[in-house]
């Protein structure tokens, strides 16, 4: 299953992209329920207004006569069949296609083909011609100024129609004045002019309640963040310095030893020596990294940026991450692409924790690529993108990777991510990621547009 | 706490619901739905301005009628059948023209009582409408006698007869089978009623036939009717 997990740094009068899109998928979400509970509404109005024809037609004209036979009057099978004709399609696209766009049509040209039916029924009693006026109010319930037109189109159409073969009918009189037609299309728009302010009222009210939940639920995770971050920020400054001092005299003390110890033959006096000093010196350096991270973490520093070209960059940074066999690092940024301006340091750390993360994603003896691509647009900036054929990211944890303190990893501290994150927000980017478990996954870092300098 | 309102973004996002409902996979039924209501709608509006067989009036008022001819006034006969729905509308647009024409006018509404029906069969909604009529005797007409004077065949037949007994106007009162509303019929009479003249002097009668022969409907139809009917 694909995932996605988007981490944007915006101006603040504006909702980030990832907000923009929750809102939309909240509208979305919160708009078709609302279609397709009214979809029901009218599908069960229309059954009601079916089973109210028949007992018009029953109670008002059941019997045609002819002396003293019967039969049954057209009527009542107008009401079966041609309100049962009228009925079928909008409630079959009800049940098979609820909250589509033709279902709302269909439902909006019946209920006003049920106005003429039941005027007719109802032996053109000029009470019963209320049921337009009704009927475009509750087509009103969709907010969508749309679903009015056809309703209002098959009125006039009907309106015409009848104005030439039958005025008397829809009018009245026989012989209507010629601006007669304007009259009750003028009602009818009247009607329209308040429903379709209705309903752009309250479309922009829904989307304003979505812009307000998220904006809670978004002002709610700051919080509850900021919150945490304070609390490790605390915690890191005290445990990073406090093991500041005491590694660096294991460190001094370490750097004696084999200094004294340089050139000596230490296999001989005891084989393990060698190795157990290689484990010092490595578990060293992880010790300080750890540190170095707890103190960036807890003291993060404001970029210093600089024209800083990509390429070289990109090959440092892999220089720097330890080899793995079989996984295959590939720096594929052009030469020729514009210098952005960056912290040299900081985005090198960048470079270095998703590289690393990357090729720490493949098992032991498979064989893969991390690959390091660059682009950049003039209007859209830098987007610079680490991708692999890797494991992937599990869908449960894609929302967490960018989390302090989340980690997969048995030795990881989980402030990498945290720390990439946070760097590039501090540049004013955002950074994005693309997973398919199973097949790889790509960050996409995005960096804004500054600096179009030379090439690198 | 407020409850997330987006948990992921995947493929069983609402957007996707919205893609797959909105596939026009439906739209095929669309003309065939507007088709068979356009063919039913217009079967019923084609039922609706079908009129009935036209009367064959006598000009001069019959000498062996029962009805007296109004002094001093015209006189309009309307010969309904008493369970007929669609002269419902011929009964209210009499009382119209009885409003309207309020002492220029007297009239008659003869209920047509086939052989053979039981006691009180004329006696519906319709004979009472008609009985609160200001200037209108109901009278029930046993075997339909005195409507076969008149030379009428189809419910909600009107008749105007001038103060010397001469044919005004011969036709019906209703714009369509079963509708109210202003109609030639209606408007005939009015002027003729006012001021002695009108454009023609007939209109299309809408309603049921007064005689028995309905040998065109199914035997199935004259069934259920027989049941509704008691």
């Amino acid at each position: 299953m694909r995932q996605r997990q988007i981490i944007t740094k915006a101006p603040i009068e504006l909702p980030s992209r990832s907000s923009a899109l929750r809102i939309t998928k909240l509208f979305d979400e919160r708009y078709l329920g609302m279609v397709v509970k009214v979809d029901n509404l009218l599908a069960r109005l229309m059954i009601a207004q079916w089973i109210a024809g028949i007992a018009i037609a029953f109670l008002i004209s059941p019997l045609a006569w002819a002396g003293k036979e019967a039969v049954l009057h057209s009527h009542v099978f107008a009401a079966i069949f041609v309100g049962g004709a009228i009925t079928s399609l909008p409630v079959f696209l009800v049940y098979r296609a609820p909250g589509s766009q033709l279902t709302r049509y269909v439902l909006a040209i019946a209920q006003v083909l049920w106005s003429a039916l039941l005027i007719h029924l109802s032996g053109g009693r000029i009470e019963t011609h209320f049921h337009v006026f009704v009927s475009l109010s509750l087509l009103a319930f969709y907010r969508d100024i749309k679903i009015l037109i056809p309703a209002t189109l098959v009125v006039a159409l009907d309106h015409f129609a009848r104005g030439l073969y039958w005025p008397e009918s829809v009018y009245g009189v026989l012989n209507p004045e010629w601006w007669r037609f304007l009259e009750h299309a003028g009602w009818v728009m009247f009607l329209d002019g308040f429903l379709l302010y209705q309903c752009v009222y309250s479309y922009r009210e829904l989307h304003s309640h979505c812009e307000q939940q998220v904006a809670l639920e978004d002002a709610i995770d700051s919080a509850g963040k900021m919150e945490k971050l304070a609390a490790i920020g605390t915690l890191a400054a005290s445990v990073g310095h406090e093991l500041r001092n005491p590694l660096g005299a294991i460190r001094n003390a370490h750097t004696y030893i084999e200094r004294k110890l340089n050139g000596e033959e230490l296999a001989p006096l005891d084989p393990k020596l060698v190795q157990f000093f290689a484990i010092i010196t490595r578990e060293l350096d992880v010790s300080s990294k750890i540190i170095n991270d707890l103190l960036e973490f807890s003291r993060p520093r404001e970029p210093d940026l600089a024209p800083c070209p990509l390429k070289p960059l990109v090959e440092e940074s892999m220089s720097l991450v330890p080899p793995r066999d079989g996984v295959t690092l590939v720096n594929d940024v052009p030469e020729s692409l514009p210098i952005p301006d960056v912290d040299r340091d900081q985005f090198r750390q960048v470079l270095i924790n998703i590289i690393q993360n990357a090729s720490e994603a493949y098992k032991p003896e498979s064989t893969g690529e991390v690959r390091v691509a660059a682009k950049t647009t003039e209007r859209q900036g830098w987007q610079i993108i680490i991708s692999d054929n890797g494991g992937g990211i599990a869908p449960d944890i894609i929302d967490k990777i960018f989390e302090p303190l989340f980690s997969t990893k048995v030795k990881g501290t989980g402030l990498g991510l945290a720390l990439t994150s946070s760097m590039i927000e501090r540049h004013e980017g955002s950074i994005d990621v693309d997973s398919t478990e199973g097949q790889g996954c790509m960050f996409t870092i995005q960096l804004p547009p500054r600096s179009t300098g030379g090439a690198s | 706490m407020v409850e997330r309102c987006v948990s992921h973004v995947d493929q069983d996002t609402v957007s996707a619901t919205i893609s797959r409902t909105e596939r026009r996979q439906y739209l095929w039924l669309l003309p065939l739905w507007l088709g068979a209501v356009a063919v039913g709608m217009g079967m019923l509006f084609a039922y609706s301005l079908t009129p009935g067989a036209a009367a064959q009036p006598p000009e001069i008022w019959p000498a062996s009628t029962q009805l007296r001819l109004s002094e001093g006034k015209s006189t309009i006969v309307l010969v309904a059948h008493p369970r007929c729905p669609c002269t419902r509308a011929s009964i209210s647009e009499l009382s119209w023209l009885m409003s309207r024409l309020q002492g220029q006018v007297e009239g008659y509404v003869l209920f047509v009582k086939p052989q053979g029906v039981g006691k009180n069969w004329e006696q519906t909604d319709l004979w009472r409408s008609a009985s609160i009529l200001d200037g209108v005797q109901v009278i029930a007409d046993e075997g339909g006698v005195e409507s076969k004077k008149f030379g009428a065949y189809t419910s909600g037949q009107v008749y105007l007869y001038d103060r010397q007994g001469a044919l005004m106007f011969s036709g019906g009162i209703t714009p369509t089978r079963s509708h109210q509303g202003d109609n030639v019929g209606r408007r005939r009479v009015v002027h003729y009623v006012t001021q002695g003249s009108a454009e023609r002097d007939t209109s299309a009668v809408y309603g049921c036939a007064l005689n028995d022969e309905v040998s065109s409907e199914s035997w199935l139809l004259r069934l259920t009717a027989a049941a509704l009917a008691g």
